[in-house]
């Protein structure tokens, strides 16, 4: 069984957020309005967080691409009291939207903050709704969403094989975020594989994980900058 | 017949042009070995951004440096291994202190043909290139160590006045990088419709932005036919463009979008994206399949629906003589049509006589593909391409520094709220139209993050609100091209167009439109 997870090399980030849009697109994720905006209250699965320190002109910067981190250990699957989120075999943070009561525990439970919580219904005015993606669920208000990395690509992937009288092979899945990113900074793979390229990188002397020391055990590594 | 250019995202077209003969050409950015952008946002602003995200990777692979000289910590430059902040509009004087230090401790030769200009360039003063442009020796002498030892390290800049641009290609042909493959500048095939390059074959090329000013003189204008731009919104004073247009017989519109210009057309007719043309999205210089759109990712889709069923019905107001000369040529269902061949055909049923302006034609286009001769072995580089004057700024108290978002590339693109919502990397700033400030300014003027302030110049006044940056100089702000529209469903946001900020002037010499001179006041709104 492959336990999937993804490396992000900050050094060839160039902040250019394809992997953004792509998320976005891809995960029906509510369009948001300046309001909710202001109100800190917009949705993006996935996001660019820069981190901008000096003062003019001695200013550095580094571009941290961020999603859901996909822990071993998730903290907000141990939270949730309806089984909503939950970690699937091959290890992939899951969730299913009709069965959260909104209740917001794994929002305040996931250290990275990469859970949202729909605070008013999601507009999709016009003919927004012919451009959703059929295969993920559009989300109502009161419920929790986040990034379940393309999960519903994986299904896809099975289906075709199977299909095919065949196994999956694992370059047939790719989350949205990976297959737009131009740089290649996103790595995806099977982590248990120590032939794929992911887990090479994941062995690299330049990996490191986003709050190591709260013990959730991230499958999304990143690589320093040389 | 005219093709509109979006002269922030381009090179020093004009100077290679007179240097070389070169009609088209390319920057190889991934060939080089190391990098300096002379002011150029090449991250955000390259024509092609996904070539230039590649690019940029492929830099950071080898281990290529990258170096960004300007006044804005821009993506750019937040991404480059050295930024080094100069004066605004300072930066073709630190291209040509680089080139004459590279040529005064020995890291080049002067190659044959460059001999007047090298001389020319021995008379600049690097102390007074040190004060003029504020950036200290010692740093351009560390700009020098590195440039000077790695080849080919490949130099950028915009296209800008054309003594700006001499500099870039001045120091470009000092490098060796004219016509060096991988790694230089390289002439490209001229393909289709392509923009008019005011070169010595072609003395009276006119650029598309001056067809207002034309249309002004009291030329009589039987039909406009604009294919996929948007020059009511996104060119420098865009309300010269809203009398061109009211002052035309006819105005069609090709767009994907229901944008400013599209409002103005008396037929509209919707274009189709490269997604929905192509199925794929392809290098724009080798032709190679970039990516193609996944199954599940139909933005393209979304906006021409949009188009078509939101916005532009209450805008078209067909004329039927005009609307039955397209019938014909509007897209089949399965088609394909580009926005040149959409162009030319119209055109052509239009009866255009194609002798109204001396620039490219009709017949120009016909013959297809044409490849440019090189002519490096004749590179001409002026001895005056060293006599560098300083920019003469408009009235005001601020310089204004124009950010061109990679989401709204061409000063469009704020179709979609997934890409207003990723604007600015560097701020996470959303939605609204915003102006950085430096935080001493800010103190100095009482204003604080996301207050509502007026930017006021020579051409007129937006409403913006306030982003505290330390990014952008204390004499300087900074905002973002193609926000602010008029129209859209969601584009149609609080804030104005910055490009309204920008007066009508042009290069003397070049003749492309000035954006970079602007200066302007803030108050608290």
């Amino acid at each position: 069984m492959p336990r999937w997870g993804m490396v992000i090399d900050l050094d060839k980030c160039s902040g250019c957020q394809a992997c953004v849009v792509a998320c976005s697109a891809a995960g029906n994720v509510p369009l948001g309005s300046p309001e909710l905006a202001a109100m800190g209250r917009l949705i993006r699965w996935m996001q660019v967080l820069p981190q901008v320190e000096g003062e003019y002109p001695h200013l550095r910067a580094q571009m941290l691409p961020i999603m859901c981190q996909q822990c071993d250990k998730p903290a907000c699957t141990y939270v949730c009291p309806v089984a909503a989120t939950y970690k699937t075999q091959e290890g992939i943070v899951a969730q299913i939207y009709w069965r959260c009561i909104g209740c917001r525990y794994c929002v305040n439970a996931c250290p990275y903050t990469l859970k949202w919580f729909n605070w008013s219904q999601p507009q999709w005015p016009g003919a927004t709704t012919e451009a959703t993606n059929p295969d993920v669920e559009l989300r109502d208000k009161g419920v929790t969403e986040k990034c379940c990395l393309c999960h519903h690509r994986l299904q896809w992937a099975k289906q075709r094989a199977r299909a095919e009288g065949r196994s999956m092979r694992p370059d047939e899945y790719v989350p949205a975020c990976v297959e737009a990113c131009p740089t290649r900074c996103i790595v995806f793979g099977d982590l248990d594989d120590p032939e794929s390229e992911a887990s090479r990188l994941a062995r690299s002397p330049r990996a490191f994980h986003l709050l190591e020391e709260v013990g959730t055990k991230p499958k999304v590594t990143y690589l320093k900058p040389k | 017949m005219l093709v509109a250019e979006w002269t922030p995202s381009q090179g020093p077209v004009d100077a290679l042009g007179q240097a070389t003969g070169w009609r088209h050409w390319r920057s190889d950015i991934a060939g080089a070995n190391g990098l300096v952008s002379f002011g150029w946002d090449w991250l955000q602003a390259h024509p092609n951004p996904t070539e230039a995200q590649k690019a940029f990777a492929t830099l950071r692979e080898r281990n290529a440096p990258m170096l960004f000289v300007g006044p804005r910590f821009n993506p750019t430059a937040a991404r480059a291994n050295e930024w080094i902040a100069c004066r605004p509009g300072f930066e073709p004087l630190v291209a040509l202190a680089l080139a004459h230090l590279l040529l005064n401790e020995g890291r080049i030769q002067t190659p044959a043909g460059l001999e007047s200009f090298a001389e020319a360039l021995f008379g600049l003063d690097l102390s007074d290139a040190e004060r003029q442009s504020h950036v200290p020796l010692r740093r351009l002498r560390e700009m020098a160590q590195i440039v000077g030892t790695r080849q080919p390290f490949l130099c950028l800049g915009g296209r800008d006045r054309l003594q700006d641009q001499w500099a870039v290609v001045a120091l470009n042909a000092l490098l060796g990088n004219v016509g060096r493959e991988p790694g230089g500048l390289i002439p490209t095939p001229e393909t289709g419709l392509r923009p008019a390059v005011a070169t010595e074959s072609r003395p009276n090329s006119i650029h598309a932005e001056e067809l207002p000013q034309i249309i002004g003189e009291g030329r009589d204008v039987e039909a406009i036919v604009l294919v996929d731009v948007n020059p009511a919104f996104c060119s420098p004073a865009p309300k010269r463009w809203h009398e061109a247009l009211r002052r035309a017989k006819h105005v069609v519109c090709a767009t994907s979008f229901m944008d400013e210009t599209a409002a103005l057309a008396d037929v509209i007719i919707p274009l189709a994206l490269p997604a929905e043309r192509q199925d794929a999205y392809r290098d724009s210089a080798s032709g190679q399949l970039i990516a193609v759109p996944a199954d599940d990712i139909r933005t393209s889709r979304l906006s021409l629906t949009d188009s078509a069923s939101q916005g532009a019905a209450n805008e078209v107001r067909l004329k039927p003589e005009v609307s039955e000369l397209f019938e014909p040529v509007l897209p089949p269902p399965q088609g394909v049509l580009s926005p040149a061949t959409l162009a030319f055909e119209l055109a052509r049923r239009l009866d255009l006589p194609t002798d109204v302006f001396p620039w490219q034609t009709p017949a120009d286009v016909a013959r297809g593909l044409v490849v440019d001769q090189p002519r490096v072995a004749g590179l001409q580089i002026p001895a005056t391409a060293a006599d560098w004057i300083p920019p003469n700024f408009s009235d005001g108290e601020m310089h204004l520094l124009l950010e061109t978002p990679v989401t709204l590339p061409r000063g469009q693109g704020g179709h979609l709220p997934q890409l207003l919502t990723t604007v600015a990397p560097h701020l996470r700033e959303w939605w609204t139209t915003w102006v950085e400030v430096n935080p001493e300014t800010a103190r100095h003027l009482r204003l604080d993050d996301r207050d509502e302030v007026i930017v006021e110049s020579t051409a007129g006044s937006i409403r913006a609100r306030v982003k505290i940056f330390p990014g952008v100089p204390p004499d300087a702000v900074a905002m973002a091209l193609g926000l602010g529209h008029r129209v859209g469903q969601f584009a149609q946001r609080e804030g104005g167009n910055p490009a309204e900020l920008i007066e009508w002037r042009q290069d003397e010499e070049s003749r492309v439109p000035l954006w970079n001179l602007q200066k302007v006041n803030i108050r608290k709104a």
